[in-house]
């Protein structure tokens, strides 16, 4: 009992002010190195797509990048809500379903109106074989912010926090590769990216276990 | 004990977020015999030493995690969920003989989480609904802890009778409680 007094003793002496939305600053603080990382790396070793100009111009470049940055924004809602104590966040889950199966639709009515001899081009483009594979190495640095951000808050389901750090990061890292990206297909993206999303995903629920119990 | 409601406990926590040191100090204090008392009941007298393990690592767990408690949101939520988080780690880092009581705690958690501070209130309210001599028979078994040789003498009655007196007693309690929540519980 002793032991205790001298803890709080500890804890008292050792108080900070917590500012309002401090949560909040921590994630942003978390996830900015790991995003400028990404994007130098990515500008470096692959390099902004040789057509953007004409591609400006082109929907399907948009719904390409609006894709992966809907579902940034819905995994880092998600973040803060798996970063308290009994967080789950059935909404933000919801909410990416929603966001894919909006491109699902858009991506088979792209294909309806092009004709036949595309369709390889739009479902596997030249890149379908490494296009996951970059999009989880741009989502690392990313996903090393996340753990760091949660280590720090109090996930009380370890799996579903790593889950959820994942899925945010490969979403960031797919969202920044899309300005390197050369394809047009959207079936391609609803594919191809979202594996890549999802293999983060996975990554981060095999780490959640160790890196975020507490 | 101590016994602080919700609000007081959560103007303590909004105080001490501000950097009030009176405060942080008097909210640590009431949330050690808060802490105390939930694991207590759960890990039993034999396991003193857990208890106390298990309170200073909740208290540090919550200093070191405060950044999480969302002002807009019940205090004593936030903090039972914080402890329960605590209990279930401690159950799994025993071993096997866990599994029947991760799923207990799971149960109870709902109940618990928001009603825990009202616990000693309801408590009495349901020993006062029952004859007084059963009822000092399961103040004296249950909560002061008497063996059944000592309440059988000091209430004039066979130590059999007591078994069943008891027995009975916390049936009526369980099923008044249960007709209270709507026969969900």
């Amino acid at each position: 009992m002793a032991k205790t007094d001298d803890l709080i003793d500890r804890l008292v002496g050792e108080l900070k002010p917590v500012p309002r939305g401090a949560l909040g600053r921590m994630l942003s603080l978390a996830i900015l190195p790991g995003f400028v990382v990404s994007a130098v790396l990515l500008f470096l070793a692959h390099g902004f797509r040789p057509d953007v100009a004409q591609a400006l111009y082109q929907p399907a470049f948009w719904a390409k990048g609006i894709y992966p940055l809907a579902l940034a924004i819905t995994g880092l809602v998600a973040m803060m809500v798996v970063a308290r104590p009994g967080g789950v966040p059935k909404m933000s889950g919801l909410t990416s379903l929603g966001i894919y199966l909006l491109l699902v639709g858009l991506g088979l009515w792209q294909l309806h109106v092009a004709a036949s001899a595309d369709y390889p081009r739009m479902i596997f483009g030249r890149s379908a074989w490494f296009c996951p594979f970059i999009i989880t190495a741009t989502a690392l640095p990313v996903f090393a912010g996340n753990i760091w951000f949660l280590r720090r808050a109090a996930p009380t389901a370890p799996r579903l926090a790593g889950f959820v750090a994942g899925m945010s990061a490969g979403a960031v890292g797919a969202w920044i590769y899309s300005w390197g990206c050369i394809e047009n297909g959207l079936t391609f993206v609803a594919l191809w990216y979202t594996l890549g999303i999802v293999l983060m995903g996975v990554i981060g629920t095999l780490c959640g276990r160790r890196f975020l119990s507490w | 004990m101590t016994q602080l409601s919700e609000p007081e406990l959560k103007a303590l926590m909004l105080s001490s977020l501000d950097g009030n040191e009176k405060a942080y100090r008097c909210l640590l204090n009431v949330l050690r015999l808060l802490l105390a008392s939930y694991y207590g009941r759960r890990l039993g007298r034999s396991h003193a030493a857990d208890v106390d393990d298990l309170v200073q690592e909740t208290l540090l767990a919550l200093h070191q995690r405060r950044i999480t408690y969302d002002r807009t949101r019940p205090f004593t939520a936030w903090f039972y969920t914080i402890a329960r988080h605590k209990l279930v780690d401690h159950h799994r880092r025993g071993g096997g003989r866990s599994m029947v009581g991760l799923e207990a705690i799971e149960d109870m958690a709902d109940d618990y989480t928001e009603d825990a501070i009202s616990a000693p209130a309801d408590l009495e309210r349901l020993l006062a609904a029952l004859p007084q001599w059963q009822s000092e028979m399961i103040r004296q078994m249950r909560l002061e802890g008497q063996s059944v040789a000592d309440t059988a003498a000091s209430s004039g009655r066979s130590e059999a009778m007591v078994k069943v007196s008891i027995h009975r007693g916390i049936k009526a309690m369980a099923a008044k409680l249960r007709g209270e929540r709507g026969e969900d519980g």
